[in-house]
């Protein structure tokens, strides 16, 4: 027969009247549904039963949910019952579930949070950072020199707009409110090619003239509070006045570049000494690319502009997308590991949980059996039982979803301190509800789907029988249960393994010997004329109560940045071109820092050739550049001079990085930071610290005092890992506690089922100890069994990450040792205590039960 | 109290004697109504009628005709008969008052 529409009609007919009730209705619809074709035709007989269809269709969908509600009323009103009879069971469950829904939904936020940077830009799909790769040494950075951004622009008609940006710090100043900001000078496109909108909402055009400046509205209200800031000016470090031409608002926490000012680019060019060479990386640069191009082709294109113009640079271009800035660029600020890291454990926390309310509710559908016997008796089908459990179960999960949601909103604020993030407040955007509902109806079906499916397909003589058959369900039920807790503290312990190793490469890094002293060191940077005033700045700072010793350098000892090459020296290899870091201190600095000189000698003031002419090199370099006996020997950076001594090696670099090779020189120009190191208790520190405040007051009246602490500035370079570790810990003692509950919760629940058979042992007359050991001995096999486990599977990602460090600790066995005893213990712990419980009870009243 | 198509479908069930279901029953509706009859109607009124004990349902054998499907015959049950002896004479006093009108007309 050929299908036609009411074929089809009729074939939707018979799916929902083919029962019992309604064949006959619906053989009289056919028989009618056939007069008509005969009397007046197929189509409008197809018409009639079509109406006839739509007409029925309110009432037949009324009926179905009236029978339906009625049938969810009864489910609901057992499910109640049976939550609120069994307290401790149900109360298990629902911390369980709500504890590990509330934690998941955290690290989300974070992760979400994470992966939301630089995502609000209209134009974000064609917006590219240019990153430098330096085939020297094979490192990639996102510096550019000056002349690129405007070349790629006239060279390629697929590059739309490119825009430079280099940060500056200034002092900012309007009557008596001034603070120290950082902005930058940025091209006009900057605004064009970013959504950082004005207040009123339009774009920013760029800037009016030369003098203009460009604030967010935080900075903004800093200094003109309510009053319109456009047109208004504001003196920059003390010397050139600029006019507000536009306010933008404030940049979202979640972009990379975060200035609160910016200047036009063509007072930087002003500044530059020589704004046409090509080899000087100092400023990032960001491109738009036109719709439709792939950025690769591009890529490919541009590769060479800086080698074209200056072979010896070896540098090559790459574009990066905007958005994959923060997680994958080095120096990003955010990791895409730790974001993937946390996910992995989100998910963990819910496998966990999940894994517990299975146990839970198959361990607790063996008291079931006769009550699914019973209701089968009386005509309940499979899918009424199914749906009971399931609606059961239904009830446990609103109370913890609704529980959860009342821990996230208690502990964000906490969650968010010690993450160290600015979280956006949960109130800002109510997507996470919808997630964390998700996340319940998801973990629901899992969880509880599969023992509901067995529980309502059990065949009705068997369970009523409860003979071997029933047993032999229970055990294959107590299978599945013993393999998933096996899973379960697997993975718990693998977290236990991961939290030890990685706080313990934390403490390796925090507490390694550098090679030299950064305890108790303070250091500002020099403003104002204090440059021109260095020895007197000095010898008043040396004035002061606890100082010990007062030292100039270019550059932080914990992080020297700045390299060159070109260097050349006694017996050099002709090709060969090394690239070291330079360091430019006083003849005090390196004694004050405690740096070891192991050949030669330091600085001093009694050779006038020490400023410029004199260098020490640590041990590295005098490894690449293959020099015996090296001091007296010549070396030239800027001037030929002598190597006058060798330093042992410190780090000055994260210790993610191997030491690189180093030059020290003397360069009074050079100077930036004054270093004083501090030998005073905690609490003479504030006089000392006031001491050095007057000092710079002196010294330096129009900037507000600014100073910190060398070793805080050590471990802020660590900030990620640190905060990352901090977080972890709180989850991995989270995530093994809902494993423990979930053991708990088992445990109360074989321990009511044996209480019988505990009395019984015991009139027959075994031990305490005896019944002990027969209820532990199985838990206590799959903890050791978990730990085997975890044990080869930690190991090979644990050392996969600690080689990520380039200093790492070891990976000793003790870890995996205190593991194990950690998850023993813990596990064992309510299990042991509720089985010395049930053995002492005297075997009268257990027998008495039920 | 009977409506008129109560009435009418007790009486078209009585006239097919056991053979009455709804396919019959809404043809000899609309035939003797002259008038388009909503299937549903009809199917209502049956449902309603057996409810308040007037007809009596019972399924027919399974056939080859209408793709297997069973009929559901109706017959009318003693309360039937007596509600439609009652509804006769209800009608047949209110006619009697009528007589005049009629007898005028011719």
């Amino acid at each position: 027969m050929k299908m036609n529409h009411s074929t089809i009609l009729l074939l939707f007919l018979q799916n929902f009247m083919d029962d019992i009730e309604h064949d006959t209705l619906y053989g009289d619809l056919l028989e009618l549904y056939q007069l008509k074709y005969q009397s007046e035709g197929k189509a409008s007989a197809g018409l009639w039963l079509g109406l006839q269809i739509l007409k029925a269709l309110p009432s037949f969908i009324l009926s179905i949910i009236m029978e339906r509600l009625y049938m969810l009323h009864h489910v609901f009103k057992v499910a109640l019952r049976n939550f609120l009879r069994q307290k401790l069971y149900s109360l298990i469950h629902v911390f369980n579930l709500a504890l590990a829904m509330a934690a998941s939904v955290l690290i989300l936020f974070w992760v979400q949070h994470e992966l939301s940077y630089d995502r609000f830009h209209k134009k974000g799909n064609e917006l590219y950072r240019i990153v430098t790769e330096f085939k020297r040494f094979g490192q990639t950075w996102p510096v550019v020199s000056i002349p690129v951004a405007p070349a790629l622009k006239s060279e390629y008609t697929d590059i739309i707009n490119t825009t430079r940006c280099s940060p500056v710090g200034s002092l900012i100043q309007k009557g008596d409110t001034r603070f120290n900001e950082s902005g930058a000078y940025v091209d006009p496109s900057f605004f064009k090619m970013f959504s950082f909108p004005s207040v009123e909402g339009n774009d920013i055009t760029g800037f009016t003239n030369p003098n203009s400046i460009v604030i967010t509205r935080e900075t903004a209200n800093k200094y003109f509070g309510q009053d319109e800031a456009v047109g208004q000016t504001l003196r920059l470090n003390n010397r050139q006045d600029f006019t507000v031409c536009g306010v933008i608002e404030n940049i979202p926490k979640n972009s990379h570049i975060q200035y609160n000012f910016f200047l036009p680019f063509s007072l930087y060019l002003e500044k530059d000494r020589d704004p046409g060479h090509w080899a000087r990386f100092q400023l990032f640069a960001y491109i738009e690319l036109s719709k439709n191009i792939s950025h690769l082709e591009v890529e490919k294109q541009i590769s060479n502009i800086i080698i074209d113009h200056r072979p010896e640079a070896q540098a090559i271009l790459h574009l990066e997308p905007l958005k994959r800035i923060h997680l994958y660029s080095s120096g990003g600020g955010g990791n895409i590991r730790y974001v993937r890291f946390f996910t992995v454990i989100a998910i963990l926390i819910l496998v966990i949980a999940s894994i517990n309310t299975m146990n839970l509710t198959t361990a607790r559908a063996q008291t079931r059996l006769k009550e699914v016997a019973v209701r089968k008796v009386n005509g309940a089908g499979q899918n009424n039982l199914f749906f009971q459990f399931m609606g059961e179960s239904f009830v446990v999960f609103i109370v913890a979803t609704l529980l959860a949601l009342c821990f996230i909103l208690l502990f964000f604020t906490r969650f968010n301190m010690m993450s160290g993030m600015q979280l956006p407040s949960p109130f800002v955007s109510l997507n996470w509800i919808g997630l964390l509902f998700g996340m319940a109806v998801l973990m629901w079906t899992i969880s509880t789907g599969y023992p509901a499916i067995q529980l309502a397909s059990l065949k009705i003589p068997k369970t009523l029988r409860s003979t071997i058959q029933t047993l032999q369900w229970c055990s294959r039920g107590s299978f599945i249960r013993k393999t998933l807790v096996l899973l379960q503290f697997s993975i718990s312990i693998f977290m236990i393994i991961a939290t030890l190793v990685i706080s313990r490469q934390l403490s390796y890094i925090q507490n390694k010997d550098l090679g030299f002293d950064r305890n108790q060191v303070l250091y500002f940077s020099m403003r104002g004329n204090m440059h021109q005033q260095i020895d007197a700045l000095k010898n008043e700072i040396a004035k002061g109560r606890g100082i010990k010793n007062v030292s100039l350098t270019s550059e932080l000892p914990t992080q020297i940045a700045r390299s060159y090459n070109g260097l050349d020296w006694e017996n050099r290899d002709p090709v060969q071109d090394v690239e070291m870091g330079l360091l430019s201190v006083d003849h005090d600095f390196i004694d004050a820092m405690n740096i070891k000189i192991i050949s030669g000698r330091s600085f001093s003031n009694q050779y006038p050739t020490d400023t410029g002419k004199a260098y020490i090199l640590n041990e590295q370099a005098v490894k690449i550049m293959k020099l015996e006996s090296p001091v007296g020997k010549w070396f030239e950076w800027k001037e030929r001079g002598q190597i006058i001594g060798i330093v042992k090696d410190f780090h000055f670099k994260s210790l993610n990085e191997c030491i690189a090779p180093l030059i020290i020189v003397m360069d009074p120009d050079r100077y930036q930071y004054v270093c004083v190191n501090i030998q005073s208790s905690e609490r003479d520190m504030s006089e000392t610290i006031q001491h050095i405040e007057s000092v710079w007051k002196q010294f330096s009246p129009d900037h507000p005092f600014k100073y910190h602490f060398l070793n805080d500035e050590f471990e802020n370079m660590y900030k990620t890992e640190i905060v990352t570790s901090r977080i972890y810990r709180y989850f991995t003692f989270l995530a093994l506690f809902i494993s423990c509950l979930g053991l708990f919760g088992l445990v109360v629940f074989m321990a009511e089922r044996r209480t019988k058979e505990i009395g019984i042992r015991k009139t027959l007359g075994s031990s305490e100890t005896d019944i002990v050991y027969l209820m532990t001995k199985d838990y206590l096999k799959l903890i050791t069994a978990s730990n085997i486990i975890a044990w080869p599977l930690a190991y090979i990602i644990m050392r996969k990450w600690l080689y990520s460090y380039f200093y790492h600790t070891t990976l000793g066995l003790d870890i995996f040792l205190i593991s194990g005893v950690c998850t023993i213990i813990i596990g064992l712990l309510p299990v042991l205590g509720l089985s010395i419980k049930s053995a002492k009870t005297n075997p009268a009243s257990s027998l008495r039960y039920e | 109290m009977l409506t008129k198509l109560e009435d009418q479908i007790l009486m078209t069930v009585w006239k097919f004697r056991g053979e009455a279901y709804g396919v019959n029953v809404y043809q000899h509706l609309s035939e003797v109504l002259d008038a388009k009859v909503a299937v549903g109607v009809v199917y209502t009124a049956l449902d309603r009628l057996t409810k308040r004990g007037m007809l009596n349902s019972y399924k027919g054998e399974s056939t080859a005709v209408r793709g297997g499907m069973r009929k559901k015959f109706f017959e009318l049950t003693d309360i039937g008969i007596q509600e439609l002896t009652k509804s006769k004479a209800v009608h047949d006093r209110i006619w009697n008052d009528f007589g005049d009108l009629l007898e005028k007309e011719t």
